[in-house]
């Protein structure tokens, strides 16, 4: 298939790969003898249908699709099984068996219902679409978490394969492992096959044919690609004796992407040099296309010997990192022993580290909460691990709500299919009734319906699982599920068995729910009246509240608790905005300039910035400007190792202070207050003792009740593992990588002192800061006429980035909302007008016995209102009890937020009172002697 | 790959779905595949047949059955050339059908199937 579609220069489009698989509705026969021709004349169509129409090509040809295949293969099949009957009895047999009876009336039924759909195509249309977009998005979220949570690492024999953590001094049970505490567990453990450790990502410079490019490597150890099973497309993978002394094993394995992207799929490669940070390596070979590491979301382009990482990183030449137990950077991953299982691991690695804990106190005795016991360890299975530690129950708690949402979508699209169907029996009521006075079985006419809402729901399953691809790719960049879509391209989703199997079962499940209620109702109207043709049949069983009604109430309570959703993620977003940042976003604008990339030097770098600035802080309307490495918030941050004075640090305590480096305006220019000390000003240069501003917390934390003034703090560089920093001053805490962190300690370095090859500029106007841009543009070009303007966006728009998916999520739910509540809202309007059109004998006499408008307004109101009532009541019920899923995601926000509750449920009720008031209306307008006639 | 030409009965004959009449008629035009039928059979229908993939093979298959098509020993210029598009043509039989000799759907169809246009 890829060979052939190779060949002819293009891949299969989602349209044909789901074809394919819907041809397996056919029976095995059938599609030996003619999938592939059916293939190419699908190809034909689609290719014609596109050219011809485009987009709405596509779709009409997917419904004709649709009612091809069941028109052709359920008659086809059940052929297919009627020969299979047919071999063993002889072939003039008088009498049929129980099972080719039932067979006939199934084929019976099938006709009947696709006759009936071809002679409603309006109906089955807009049936065939309700269905789709439920079960299209059901289909697409599943196919997110199929991706994600169910399909296996691309490594041999996946189940066996588990990862190691070393519980961290300070952040959690998913910390990394030691290189000598690797190799104990290794030595030790008979629950393990092997053991690998590896070191991901290393960013790296790669230098080869043409320009340099930074990419994502991974540094393992020499059994890593044995104890995943993975062998090498071309050449050969690493080996043990390829990662025995630290920095001399210059050789490295490509993934398949970039062997293809940067080097043409040369098979040549294994045995060329590439050169990367400066140091050249030997390819050895290049790893499998499927093979994407054992992160999800990262995926290294290169792997090298773990013995090569201070090769990569000069921070790793400074210590002996092979021996220091307490340096702790290393990833673990390891193959069970046959029959073994993972919590054997479990209990041995624990066992080990409360060996290695009594042996080595100082480093592998005691975290942060509990200083006495060894560091916990965690062996996961590496499926989980590859979604990342402690992530899973996050994205398993965002898939929940994802299923939640599409689930209560697709249950409002059944309801409003089931009351559909239901005004439609009411208008075949007669020809029900005339089968079941000739003698037709009630079981019969069940079966019939049901035969009829499963072909329905089928053909709806069949253009939703079309629909699934596009809403999935609409969801991906909406960045919706963040836990979910950091691991998903949309190019990586693919569909296979198990999505198929799950929205077909999904459409008959639909099916039957929608089919069964009207399926039942219509099977038993009243004869006599439904015969004579006269409205009672349904109206004078006495009941007041109908199968509609229940629906109807249905509708209004699964959309109020959509609404409920969007309404919090709504008060969330506000939250978020609302939230004290520590610095006054108005009015300023931020643009990106990397002076490397210009080839600019250090020294006409600095000149740049320093001309930039002047220029810039004298243009009109300007009133502050500065230079910073980043502006908050930026999710990620920079973090670096420090040495606080007089602090004396837990061991393994994470001194990776978060920090930025920022020019003398930047305080100004965020109107930043100053706590104590002083700001940074124009004689911090890179000639004067280094300085550095802290915030409250960093006080607090590491000089609590002191003055920090005058403090020192040890940031080391490569090479100078003594740089002290004195403190100059104190500002407020604020955000820094997020709008949700809490308070942490953080420091600002001075630019001059921490040359930046890339800065970016704020500018803080009077008013509309975008009015200054092209004047700051024109004043860059006279500076480097090269250099262009990246990311120009105002501060608040930079908060809003950070705020995305907070956004993105509102959007969502609140845009499903909504339509949950227009179909609810029409689901009112039509039970209202039916009501009205079957009591419009009794509204005419009421208004011949007096009754005034009011009177029947009320009347039909009323109903209405108690229906909006019964549903705003049970949906309130049900946001309480979901409110648990949404938890997790809010911030500042309780989950039972009353005003949220109150304003969604008074909103509910008001487009319930307009929906029913205009039939409400139309019954005032009852000519009562037109009504009484009519009897 | 042909089937002998002798298994069908006029019985079988008066069984055959009325689709399978337009296609012997697009077939006695020329040889044709797959998309070609369709779009052939589609134009002559002046769109009121659904006429999809399933339906197309469900019925050429059972044509080839009985001896009315076989597959054709043409192929399209390379570049249109796909592994599995193969052509479909009348056998001496299925000339007689399209010629209205011998009747196909004959039970319910009250005009005569029309004559080849050449």
């Amino acid at each position: 298939m890829t060979g052939e579609a190779n060949r002819s220069g293009c891949r299969p489009s989602t349209s044909e790969r789901v074809y394919g698989m819907l041809l397996f509705s056919y029976s095995p026969h059938f599609r030996r003898e003619a999938r592939g021709e059916m293939m190419e004349v699908f190809r034909d169509q689609h290719r014609y249908a596109r050219a011809q129409d485009g987009i709405s090509g596509v779709m009409r040809l997917w419904l004709r699709t649709g009612l091809d295949l069941l028109t052709s293969a359920v008659p086809e099949r059940l052929a297919a099984l009627r020969s299979a009957f047919r071999t063993s009895p002889p072939r003039h047999q008088p009498t049929r068996t129980g099972k080719g009876v039932m067979m006939e009336t199934l084929l019976q039924d099938v006709r009947y219902a696709v006759r009936t759909m071809v002679r409603y195509p309006g109906f089955t249309a807009v049936v065939t679409l309700t269905l789709a977009l439920g079960i299209g998005a059901n289909t697409a979220i599943f196919t997110l978490i199929n991706q994600v949570l169910l399909r296996p690492l691309p490594i041999a024999d996946p189940d066996e394969v588990v990862a190691l953590y070393t519980s961290d001094f300070s952040s959690g049970i998913y910390g990394s492992s030691s290189y000598p505490d690797y190799v104990d567990f290794r030595e030790q453990s008979d629950a393990f096959a092997d053991l690998a450790a590896f070191r991901q990502p290393a960013q790296l410079d790669l230098a080869s044919v043409g320009i340099a490019e930074q990419i994502n490597g991974a540094l393992v150890t020499g059994n890593y690609f044995s104890v995943l099973g993975v062998t090498a497309t071309l050449g050969r993978v690493f080996t043990p004796s390829d990662d025995v002394t630290p920095g001399a094993h210059p050789v490295a394995v490509l993934s398949y992407g970039l062997w293809q992207r940067r080097f043409g799929g040369e098979r040549s490669i294994v045995g060329q040099t590439v050169n990367l940070n400066g140091v050249p390596y030997a390819v050895v070979g290049v790893a499998p296309e499927a093979f994407t590491g054992t992160s999800l979301g990262s995926t290294p382009d290169i792997w090298l010997p773990l013995k090569m990482v201070g090769q990569t990183n000069p921070a790793f030449q400074q210590f002996p990192v092979f021996e220091m137990r307490g340096g702790r950077w290393l990833g673990v991953v390891g193959r069970l022993a046959p029959g073994a299982t993972i919590e054997q691991a479990q209990t041995e690695v624990t066992a080990i580290m409360q060996r290695l804990a009594a042996e080595y106190p100082q480093t592998n005795l005691g975290t942060l909460s509990q200083p006495d016991e060894p560091r916990p360890m965690t062996v996961l299975p590496a499926s989980e691990a590859a979604v990342g530690g402690g992530l899973m129950a996050r994205t398993v708690g965002r898939a929940r709500l994802l299923m939640a949402i599409v689930g209560l979508v697709l249950l409002i699209a059944c309801a409003n299919v089931a009351n559909l169907l239901l005004a439609r029996a009411q208008r075949r009521r007669q020809e029900v009734a005339i089968r079941i006075a000739i003698g037709a079985a009630r079981g019969r006419l069940i079966r019939q319906m049901l035969t009829e809402s499963a072909i329905l729901s089928l053909l709806g399953g069949s253009v939703g699982l079309a629909l699934a691809y596009w809403i999935g790719q609409l969801l991906v960049p909406l960045g919706l599920p963040s836990a979910i879509s950091r691991f998903v391209t949309v190019s990586e989703l693919t569909m296979d068995g198990r999505i198929f199997g799950f929205t077909l079962a999904v459409s008959l499940l639909t099916g039957l729910f929608f089919g069964a209620i009207p399926a039942l109702h219509a099977s038993r109207p009243s004869l006599v009246p439904t015969l004579h043709n006269t409205d009672e049949g349904i109206a004078a069983t006495g009941r007041r509240y109908g199968v509609r009604d229940v629906l109807v109430v249905l509708q209004v309570a699964s959309s109020l608790i959509l609404l409920i959703g969007a309404g919090l993620f709504v008060r969330s977003l506000q939250a978020a905005y609302g939230t004290e940042l520590g610095f006054n976003a108005d009015n300023v604008i931020l643009t990106t300039l990397n002076v490397g990339r210009q080839g600019m030097s250090q020294e006409q770098g600095e000149q740049f910035y320093r001309q930039l600035l002047e220029r810039t802080s004298t243009l009109p309307g300007v009133q502050a400007t500065s230079l910073a490495a980043f502006y908050p918030v930026q999710s990620g941050g920079r973090r670096r190792g420090a040495a606080v004075e007089g602090y004396q640090p837990d061991d393994g305590e994470d001194m990776e202070l978060n920090y930025n480096v920022v020019g003398p305006g930047f305080f100004r220019t965020l109107q930043m207050p100053l706590l104590t000390g002083r700001r940074f000003a124009e004689r911090d240069d890179a000639s004067a003792p280094r300085v550095v501003i802290v915030n409250e917390t960093f006080v607090e934390r590491y000089w609590p009740g002191e003055n920090p003034l005058g403090k020192r703090i040890n940031l080391p560089g490569p090479g100078a593992p003594e740089q002290w920093y004195e403190v100059i001053g104190v500002v407020p805490d604020g955000k820094y990588r997020s709008v949700r962190e809490g308070p942490i300690p953080y420091m600002y370095l001075a630019l001059p002192q921490a040359y930046q090859q890339a800065v970016t500029l704020a500018v803080r106007t009077a008013g509309d800061p975008t009015v200054i841009l092209p004047s700051i543009r024109s004043e860059v070009r006279s500076l480097s006429a090269t250099m262009p303007l990246v990311g120009v966006r105002t501060l608040s728009q930079h908060l809003g980035r950070a705020l995305a998916q907070e956004r993105t999520t509102a959007t969502m739910i609140g845009t499903l909302g909504l339509l949950a509540l227009l179909v609810a809202a029409v689901g009112i309007y039509g039970v209202m007008s039916y009501t009205v059109s079957q009591r419009t004998q009794e509204i005419g006499i009421r208004a011949a016995l007096g009754a005034g408008t009011g009177d029947v307004l009320r009347l039909v109101v009323g109903h209405g209102m108690r229906l909006a009532v019964v549903g705003v009541v049970i949906g309130v019920g049900g946001g309480f009890a979901l409110s648990r899923l949404v938890e997790s995601f809010l911030f500042g926000v309780s989950a039972t937020d009353p005003p949220t509750f109150v304003g969604v449920a008074a909103l509910l009720a008001v487009v319930a009172l307009l929906a029913s008031y205009i039939p409400a209306h139309r019954a005032t307008k009852v000519d009562p002697m037109l009504a009484l006639r009519y009897e | 790959m042909v089937l002998s030409h002798a298994v069908v009965t006029s019985h079988e004959l008066t069984r055959m779905p009325p689709v399978a009449s337009v296609i012997a008629l697009v077939l006695s035009e020329a040889e044709r595949h797959g998309f070609e039928i369709m779009q052939a059979v589609q134009g002559r229908a002046r769109g009121s047949a659904i006429l999809g993939p399933g339906t197309l093979y469900r019925t050429l298959q059972e044509m080839r059955r009985m001896g009315i098509v076989e597959r054709g020993d043409r192929r399209p210029v390379a570049e249109l050339d796909g592994e599995d598009r193969q052509y479909y043509r009348l056998t001496p039989l299925g000339r007689r059908v399209a010629a209205g000799e011998v009747a196909v759907g004959s039970h319910h169809s009250d005009t005569p199937n029309g004559a080849p246009t050449p």
